[in-house]
C-alpha cells in the first residue's frame, strides 16, 4: 500500500486486495428459514392492508 | 467589489500548483492551511457578483455569491479541510496537487456566475479528478481513470456545444434559470447529467471512484456530482423529467451494491443513490424540496466522506477492501468502526443524525406534491440504504466472520478526520436549525414530528430485520469477488458494434477511393497525357468509325495519326474543337451558377 503512496512506485498489474477468497457465503442457521417466510407474509400483508387504506 | 480579497478559487488553486515547493511538514501545513485561508477570504466576499471582465460581446462573472453558491462553498472548503486532514500521510504529489485544485475548481464552479466560466473550472474537475485515479499506479487504475476522461471530456463538449448555441440564441452567457425546451438547453442538461451520474450514464463513477487511491476517493465522493447538483438547481429547478431521472437514480444502484463485494464500489454505487434524491428534490422544483435537495447535498458531503474515509483506513492498514477478505475488525480498529458506524447511521437517516434531517425534506416535498409513486421508490430506496450502507459495510467490514486480520488502528490524523465528521453529522442530526438557515429559502420545516421519527424508526427495523432473517435463512447473496456487469456492457458491445459498422463502411469507402483515385485514375491520367493530342484523335476516331460503321478505315487513319503524332504535328482542327468545348464547358459551368 505504501508502495502505491510513493511517487516513483511503477504501474503495479494487479491491485493488492484482488488477492483472497473468490467467495464468503452465508451458512443457514437451522429453524430461521420458516420464520424468513412467516415474516415475509405478515410484512406483504401488513403493507397491502396500508396501500389498501392509504391509497 | 473589495480588493482585499481574491476570486474564491483562486487560493486554493494557485495554492495546489504551489504545493510542489514544500516538503515534510511544511508541506502538510500548506495543505491544511489553504482550505483555511481560502474559508477565510470566502467570508470577507459580500453576496453579489465580482471579478466582472468583458468577454466577446458578454461578460464573465468569477463569483456570483449567494445563498445557493455559499452552502456549497461552505461545505466544499469544509472536506477540503477534512480530506486534507485525512490524506496527511501522503506525500505523493500528484495526489497533493490534483486533491487541492480539484477542490478548488469545484468552488470556482459553484462560484461562477456565467456560463464560460463554469465550464472552465468544469473541466479542470475532470483533469484534476482524473490524476487522483491515475495515482493509484496499477493497470485498473490507469484504464479506469482513462475512462473517466474520455466520458467527461465528452460530458464537457455536451455543455460547451450547448453554452455556445444558448449564448447565441439568447445573446448572454449569464448563469441562471435556463429550463429545458431548446436543443441548447438540452445538450447543457446532458452535459451535466453526465457529472450527476444519470443512469446509463453513471458507469464512470462505479468504474473510477472504487480505483482510485485511498484519499483520492475521498476526494472524488465530494466534488463532481456535489458541483452537477449545484447546476441542476441553478438552472433547471423544477424540471420534471428530473424527478424520472432521480427515482431511477435512487432505486437501480440499490440492486449493484447488495452484490458487490468491493466496499468501496458499494459506497459508490451509494453514491449515485444518494444523489437521486437530491436530482428528485431539483425536479420537484418546491422551495421544501429544492432545500431538501441542497440539505442533502451538504449532509452527503459528509456522511459519504465519513463512509470512505472509514473505507480507507481500512484498506490503508490491511490492504484489502473486499467483503470476502474483510471481517472481524472492530477489535483492532475500535474507533474507525464506531466512526463507521456514525456514518452508516447518518445515511441511512436514523434519527438524530444528519441523513435523517435532510433526505425526510424531499420526501415530505414528494408527498406533499402528490407524487406517490415517487415517495414509495424514495421509502424503497431509503430501506435500501441502510441495508447496503447502512449494514453491508461496517458488517462486513467490521463484524461478520472473522476474516484473521490484525492490524493497527486507523493513524491520528485519519481518526481526526473522521471523528470530525462523526462530529459534525451529529451535531447537524440533533440540531438542524444551524444547517436550514444556511439554504437558499426560508424554511419552518420540523424533522422531529412524532410521525416522521415513528415511520422512519418503523422503516430502519424492519430493514434490518430483513437482513438480519436474510443472511440466517442462508437466503442472502453471498459475497463473491467477481466484476459485475453494468450498463457500461452497453458501451462496450455497442462501441464494439460501431467499431465494426465504421472499420466496414469507411474502410471499404477507403479502398474503394484508394483503387480510383490513387491506382486508377493517377494511371488513366498518365496515359492520356503522354501524349494528349494523339489519345484525343483517337477515341474521337474510335467513335467516327463505330458511327458511321466503317471499322477498316479505323486502322488506316490509326496510322496516320501515329505517323503525325511522332512528329509532333497536329490538324489545326483538333486545337480548334478542344477551344470550342473548353469554352462551352466554361459558359455551361457560368450559366448553371
Amino acid at each position: 500500500m505504501d508502495a502505491a503512496m510513493n511517487k516513483s512506485a511503477p504501474v503495479t498489474p494487479q491491485r493488492p486486495e484482488d488477492d483472497g477468497p473468490m467467495v464468503l457465503g452465508h451458512e443457514a442457521v437451522a429453524g430461521y428459514r420458516p420464520i424468513f417466510y412467516v415474516c415475509i407474509t405478515i410484512g406483504i400483508l401488513y403493507l397491502a392492508f396500508v396501500f389498501w387504506q392509504t391509497w | 467589489m473589495t480588493i482585499n480579497v481574491l476570486p474564491p478559487a483562486l487560493i486554493m488553486i494557485l495554492g495546489g500548483l504551489l504545493v510542489p515547493l514544500f516538503k515534510g511538514r511544511s508541506r502538510q501545513a500548506w495543505l491544511l492551511l489553504l482550505p483555511v485561508v481560502s474559508f477565510i477570504n470566502l467570508l470577507q466576499i459580500t453576496d453579489g457578483s465580482h471579478w466582472v471582465f468583458p468577454f466577446l460581446s458578454d461578460q464573465i462573472v468569477l463569483a456570483r455569491i449567494d445563498k445557493l453558491s455559499l452552502i456549497f462553498c461552505y461545505i466544499f472548503h469544509l472536506v477540503a479541510f477534512l480530506a486534507a486532514l485525512f490524506a496527511l500521510h501522503v506525500k505523493d504529489t500528484v495526489q497533493n496537487v490534483a486533491g487541492t485544485v480539484y477542490a478548488g475548481a469545484a468552488i470556482g464552479a459553484v462560484c461562477a456566475g456565467d456560463m464560460f466560466t463554469l465550464f472552465v473550472f468544469w473541466e479542470l474537475l475532470t483533469i484534476s479528478a482524473t490524476f487522483l485515479i491515475l495515482a493509484r499506479r496499477t493497470e485498473r487504475a490507469l484504464g479506469a481513470g482513462f475512462r473517466y476522461f474520455m466520458v467527461h471530456v465528452a460530458g464537457g463538449l455536451c455543455l460547451l456545444a450547448g453554452i455556445i448555441m444558448q449564448v447565441q440564441q439568447t445573446g448572454s452567457a449569464a448563469f441562471d434559470l435556463i429550463g429545458l425546451g431548446t436543443t441548447a438547453s438540452w445538450l447543457i442538461f446532458i452535459g451535466i447529467g453526465v457529472n450527476c451520474a444519470w443512469p446509463m450514464l453513471h458507469p464512470w463513477l462505479s468504474d473510477a471512484y472504487p480505483e482510485a487511491t485511498i484519499t483520492g476517493t475521498v476526494f472524488l465522493s465530494a466534488f463532481t456530482t456535489k458541483t452537477a447538483v449545484y447546476a441542476l438547481a441553478r438552472a433547471f429547478p423544477g424540471t420534471e423529467e428530473l424527478i424520472f431521472i432521480g427515482a431511477a437514480m435512487a432505486a437501480f444502484p440499490i440492486f449493484y451494491a447488495v452484490i458487490e463485494n468491493d466496499l468501496r464500489r458499494v459506497l459508490a454505487y451509494s453514491l449515485i443513490n444518494q444523489v437521486g434524491f437530491m436530482v428528485v428534490g431539483i425536479g420537484i422544483g418546491t422551495a421544501l424540496s429544492i432545500n431538501g435537495a441542497i440539505a442533502h447535498a451538504f449532509n452527503d458531503v459528509l456522511f459519504k466522506g465519513l463512509l470512505f474515509m472509514s473505507m480507507g483506513a481500512v484498506m490503508y492498514r490491511t490492504g484489502k477492501i473486499n467483503a470476502t477478505d474483510l471481517g472481524g475488525l472492530y477489535k483492532s480498529m475500535p474507533w474507525s468502526c464506531a466512526f463507521c458506524i456514525v456514518g452508516a447511521a447518518s445515511i441511512s437517516a436514523f434519527p438524530l443524525f444528519s441523513g435523517f434531517v435532510s433526505k425526510s425534506m424531499v420526501m415530505e416535498a414528494a408527498a406533499h406534491g402528490d407524487l406517490r409513486w415517487v415517495w414509495f421508490i424514495l421509502l424503497f430506496a431509503s430501506a435500501g440504504v441502510f441495508h447496503h450502507a447502512g449494514i453491508k459495510i461496517p458488517f462486513f467490514a467490521f463484524f461478520s466472520h472473522d476474516s484473521g486480520l490484525r492490524c493497527k488502528e486507523a493513524p491520528p490524523h485519519m481518526l481526526l478526520a473522521m471523528g470530525a465528521s462523526a462530529l459534525l453529522c451529529i451535531l447537524i442530526g440533533t440540531f438542524p436549525q444551524y444547517l436550514y438557515n444556511l439554504l437558499p429559502y426560508a424554511t419552518d420545516y420540523q424533522p422531529y414530528t412524532v410521525s416522521h421519527v415513528l415511520a422512519q424508526t418503523q422503516l430502519l427495523f424492519f430493514s434490518a430485520l430483513a437482513f438480519t432473517l436474510l443472511l440466517l435463512a442462508g437466503i442472502y447473496p453471498p459475497e463473491i469477488r467477481s466484476i459485475n456487469l453494468d450498463a457500461d456492457w452497453f458501451y462496450r458491445k455497442g462501441g464494439r458494434l460501431v467499431f465494426r459498422f465504421c472499420q466496414s463502411t469507411f474502410d471499404g469507402l477507403n479502398a474503394w477511393a484508394n483503387r480510383i483515385f490513387a491506382q486508377q485514375l493517377p494511371s488513366a491520367l498518365s496515359r492520356f497525357f503522354a501524349d494528349p493530342g494523339g489519345n484525343i484523335q483517337n477515341y474521337g476516331l474510335r467513335l467516327w468509325a463505330e458511327a458511321t460503321g466503317h471499322p477498316d478505315h479505323e486502322g488506316r487513319h490509326a496510322q496516320i495519326i501515329s505517323r503525325r503524332n511522332r512528329h509532333s504535328a497536329y490538324p489545326v482542327g483538333i486545337g480548334v474543337l478542344l477551344a470550342v468545348l473548353l469554352l462551352a464547358l466554361v459558359s455551361l459551368l457560368l450559366y448553371l451558377r
